[in-house]
């Protein structure tokens, strides 16, 4: 059953013009299970340490405590689901300062022959130099977020866990032992 | 811990560093009993292999004692004797379903630069570079493995190790070269290359049905290795290979052909002398000249199989001779844990013994003037294997 909200934030939607990120992934999982996982956002902790706290304030918003990698500072994300449609779509709007507004589309799609589910994800914009103000939030570019992003929920989904080696040892010369994954 | 450190071109160093623990619930913790230096660790010590960093534990063969095991695992136990395979693998994605192992989606923790360069990198690997996920390495006295549960290869406790332990890497890299060749009966098999990884696809050749192998390479001491297995053999030093080939075969040319040099390969000619300046003045990734030869002296119709590491981009490669001639091309880093129980097998039979080519057994603190040893002597070192305990 496809859900929609109230009418200024489908308002917000058709503010949103400009796509500046977009990625996707093919995740050997069922759609149903993705969309399960997906539709809830404290599940995102489980395997995202960029998000530090996830406080669902109702079905339809959420509030996400957000720590860039490389800039220290903790950002306050607030959400207001869009739309949904079970095991095939997600959509919200994410904002910063009640002023910036992102809207977060997710299409899910599962492939025949039991070759997974493809996650297509769009993160769209209001702002003409979108990409640019993301740097300058998070201090990094948001084509590499997402990235980032999809790859770690496909390693949680398929394998349980989210691949590292920060921790491990290294010889005494190590420049760069706190390097992250984007790195 | 003691653990063989990157620290440069041309520098590795024996140092202490804090033990590994456990970081996720399916990894485990390895006691090293004992691991190799691999033809491939020299591509590291020579620079060949870009984001290195200083301080990397190198070092991707290696078998050992399980000392410790994460919450996620349960078909391991402490006290077990395990190999453990130079790939890292999940075991639950698109490609390891496929027992594609080393092509693994979620092992690499930096995937970018591997994305970047490749289109789609691979699995990560033990002690190989960033772009491989900068895991550190089994040349060290304990190893953390991820997912535990699905790469290590538990081995009876009374089996040598000499004779298991190159089931890591080299047994599988060259088994896997010699299948990809698709060895029909009364085939022969020309294989570039008897280091290591040559020696095993010569003797997996004859053990996959070849009728006649013949092996090139100029280093004497690996020839009369290769003759002892069965081979026949060609110095390119002091024959035009080409040519000899054609002789040897009746005008046809080898049915499938091995490369197993890979990017650092050396020839007699001119260009050769070229490309390894250009190599080392950093204006080209790879010295394709094994591959060359094998292009030409495949018989039409034949397969081309790549074992040897490539890791940029190859300059003329005749692909016309190729696409000319109608050949098969088979690559790859080795699914290593596919083939790893078959050929365990083959050894508990007695159809093989993989310790025939280890020609040095050194401490852990004699690493740094093996590394270099391996590189400058071919002529005496074959293989080294590290004992720790």
């Amino acid at each position: 059953m496809k859900e929609t909200l109230q009418a200024d934030v489908k308002k917000g939607i058709r503010e949103q013009r400009t796509v500046f990120a977009q990625g996707a992934i093919t995740i050997l999982r069922s759609v149903s299970d993705i969309y399960h996982f997906w539709n809830n956002p404290e599940n995102f902790m489980s395997f995202f340490s960029q998000i530090e706290s996830v406080n669902k304030t109702s079905d339809s918003e959420f509030v996400w405590m957000w720590r860039p990698v490389k800039n220290g500072n903790v950002f306050e994300l607030k959400n207001y689901l869009v739309e949904r449609e079970p095991e095939r779509f997600l959509s919200w709007i994410t904002t910063y300062n009640n002023d910036i507004k992102v809207l977060v589309r997710v299409h899910l799609q599962e492939q025949p022959y039991r070759r997974g589910t493809v996650v297509q994800v769009k993160l769209s914009s209001d702002r003409p130099l979108a990409t640019n103000l993301f740097k300058t939030i998070v201090g990094e570019s948001p084509e590499k977020y997402l990235k980032l992003f999809l790859t770690q929920l496909r390693q949680y989904l398929e394998s349980g866990e989210v691949a590292t080696v920060e921790g491990q040892p290294a010889g005494d010369q190590r420049k760069h032992e706190k390097k992250s994954a984007l790195h | 811990m003691k653990a063989v450190c990157w620290e440069g071109t041309g520098k590795v160093e024996v140092q202490n560093v804090p033990d590994p623990a456990i970081l996720r619930p399916r990894d485990i913790i390895v006691k090293v009993t004992s691991t190799a230096i691999c033809g491939s660790d020299l591509h590291l010590y020579n620079g060949a292999i870009p984001s290195m960093q200083h301080g990397d534990i190198l070092g991707h063969e290696f078998m050992g004692e399980v000392m410790e095991c994460g919450p996620g695992i349960s078909n391991v136990k402490v006290g077990d004797k395990v190999v453990v395979p130079f790939n890292i693998s999940c075991g639950h994605c698109f490609h390891c379903g496929r027992k594609e192992f080393s092509l693994c989606d979620n092992s690499n923790p930096k995937p970018e630069a591997g994305d970047k360069a490749y289109g789609h990198g691979g699995a990560a690997l033990f002690g190989y570079s960033h772009m491989y996920g900068g895991y550190a390495g089994g040349q060290a006295e304990y190893v953390r493995v991820p997912y535990g549960d699905v790469g290590p290869l538990v081995v009876p406790p009374d089996v040598d190790d000499e004779k298991v332990l190159f089931l890591s890497d080299i047994f599988p890299t060259g088994y896997m070269a010699a299948l990809n060749c698709q060895i029909e009966k009364g085939d022969t098999v020309a294989v570039w290359g008897c280091g290591p990884v040559g020696l095993f696809a010569i003797k997996s050749a004859f053990l996959l049905g070849a009728e006649r192998v013949i092996a090139i390479d100029d280093v004497v001491a690996r020839l009369a290795l290769a003759k002892k297995i069965g081979a026949e053999v060609l110095n390119f030093e002091t024959m035009d290979v080409l040519d000899e080939l054609n002789m040897r075969t009746g005008g046809r040319g080898p049915d499938s052909c091995i490369d197993a040099v890979g990017m650092e390969a050396h020839g007699t000619d001119l260009y050769s002398r070229y490309e390894e300046v250009k190599m080392s003045v950093k204006l080209a990734t790879d010295r394709p000249i094994a591959l060359r030869q094998a292009i030409q002296a495949c018989r039409k119709g034949g397969t081309i199989s790549i074992g040897g590491v490539y890791g940029g981009f190859l300059d003329k490669v005749p692909l016309g001779a190729a696409f000319g001639k109608a050949l098969t091309f088979k690559m790859g880093q080795t699914h290593v844990r596919k083939y790893m129980d078959t050929l365990l097998q083959h050894i508990l039979n007695g159809d093989i013994d993989p310790s025939f080519l280890i020609s040095h057994r050194i401490s852990i603190d004699q690493a740094p003037n093996a590394y270099k040893m391996f590189r400058d002597e071919k002529e005496k070192c074959i293989k080294v294997v590290i004992k720790n305990h």
